[in-house]
């Protein structure tokens, strides 16, 4: 005959931690509490022997990224919805007071350049340059179908990337149709404050540092989106539709 | 098993894990706390969520969206809790989650139950390898209801106190302890039953 006090009452006096009398009278009800600490201690192993995906923090940064881009973009507009409206109500002041003979040259900026056959339409076309004007201290992409086409890292002056004072431009042709990906990159400085930033002594060689400290694009879009934020970076993606 | 001298030891590292982490965030260091906690944690997240779902894929994504959910709310954690206890609550409540999903597209589409391993080795006691173990405890812990579960899987693989799991899943200790202790003979009989099908065992 077999003592079943254990499974029924003793079992819940281990949970909660309390003496159990009967226990040390009974060998059934040890050796019961013996197979519960066996169970209880197997129980850790339970997924063990799996490791699950080993590039896991790479998807985890990637989502990220894309989660951050979309929040981003969602912002960027409603910001540029504000700033449209703060720019018209400047304009008015401006040429209210009589005007001021100078033009104030935002940046970042995306303009297409309209090609031979220009047609007016709120996407570019096949032909099209786009030209995007960023900041000192800020770095220009162009993606076409999330893949690499044009880099202008910091100070650069490859083909398509030409420096100025305010920073630097770079110039893409559309020359497919298909989905672009317009890319500005804020690197942070040694002291955390963002390239776009004002800034006192430093040049933009302490952004261009910092810059240089997170490895080459590959050239997929997530990929590098994901490389930017672990190196601190911060972004800004555009999406332009090229028909 | 967790042996009682170990208490001391898991404190203290827990403390310095905490400190880690909420120096990071202080710092506004948030990068750096995250891939402390995906380093630390990743592991142990991964192992609870294959427990809790009995899925590998499923667990994976699990894991994959608690930690995204776990970089957003970072900023807002503020050392409120323990941090392992506040990334559990987030793992917790993606398995219930995943389970729910499974479990609705399985009585849709599949109308079938989960996938059975079957024991092909008559080897018995000391003789069965951890891996073994470890898959017929997946099984058993899925025959378990969710709620029965959560609670033996918090207390004995991811060893939280029963306070520690009050607070996660809103019940009350002793609620949690009866839970337990009604669950694990049904999983020794469980076990039991795969080890040695056709027989009655009083032993694991």
């Amino acid at each position: 005959m077999s003592c079943e006090h254990y499974w029924r009452e003793g079992i819940l006096l281990v949970e909660r931690g309390e003496p159990d009398p009967h226990r040390d009278t009974c060998l059934q009800c040890r050796r019961a509490h013996e197979a519960r600490g066996h169970l209880v201690g197997a129980l850790p192993l339970v997924g063990g022997t799996r490791n699950g995906d080993p590039s896991w923090q790479t998807r985890v940064w990637g989502r990220i990224a894309r989660d951050e881009a979309s929040r981003a973009r969602r912002s960027y507009w409603i910001a540029g919805g504000f700033a449209a409206a703060a720019a018209v109500v400047l304009l008015c002041v401006h040429f209210g007071a009589g005007g001021a003979d100078h033009q104030i040259a935002e940046r970042p900026r995306f303009d297409i350049v309209p090609g031979p056959v220009a047609m007016r339409s709120t996407s570019a076309r096949v032909g099209d340059r786009v030209r995007i004007s960023v900041g000192r201290g800020q770095e220009a992409r162009v993606y076409r179908a999330n893949h690499l086409v044009l880099r202008c890292p910091v100070g650069s002056t490859a083909p398509g990337c030409t420096p100025d004072d305010q920073g630097l431009v770079a110039e893409a042709l559309l020359g497919t149709a298909g989905e672009y990906q317009l890319v500005m990159i804020l690197w942070a400085t040694a002291d955390g404050r963002r390239g776009g930033e004002r800034r006192g002594q430093e040049g933009p060689a302490a952004v261009a540092l910092a810059a240089l400290e997170v490895a080459d694009p590959v050239g997929t879009l997530d990929r590098d989106l994901a490389a930017v934020v672990s190196a601190g970076g911060e972004y800004k993606v555009t999406d332009l539709s090229v028909r | 098993m967790r042996r009682l001298g170990d208490v001391g030891t898991r404190k203290a590292q827990a403390a310095f894990e905490q400190d880690d982490v909420d120096q990071a965030v202080a710092s506004g260091d948030r990068q750096r706390a995250f891939t402390l906690l995906m380093n630390r944690y990743g592991d142990q997240v991964y192992r609870y969520a294959v427990a809790m779902t009995g899925d590998g894929q499923l667990a994976e994504e699990v894991r994959q969206q608690a930690f995204v959910e776990a970089y957003r709310d970072l900023p807002g954690f503020a050392s409120r809790s323990p941090v392992r206890a506040w990334l559990l609550g987030i793992v917790r409540h993606r398995c219930l989650d995943a389970t729910k999903k499974a479990r609705r597209w399985s009585l849709r589409y599949k109308n079938e139950s989960s996938v059975e391993h079957e024991v092909d080795d008559a080897e018995l006691g000391d003789q069965i390898d951890r891996q073994r173990m470890a898959r017929l405890l997946e099984d058993c812990l899925a025959t378990l209801a969710p709620a029965a579960r959560e609670a033996v899987l918090l207390r004995y693989h991811q060893e939280l106190s029963y306070d520690e799991i009050a607070v996660l899943t809103g019940d009350l200790p002793g609620t949690l302890q009866q839970r337990v202790a009604r669950a694990l003979p049904v999983l020794r009989k469980c076990v039991e039953a795969r080890l040695r099908p056709g027989e009655d065992s009083n032993e694991l």
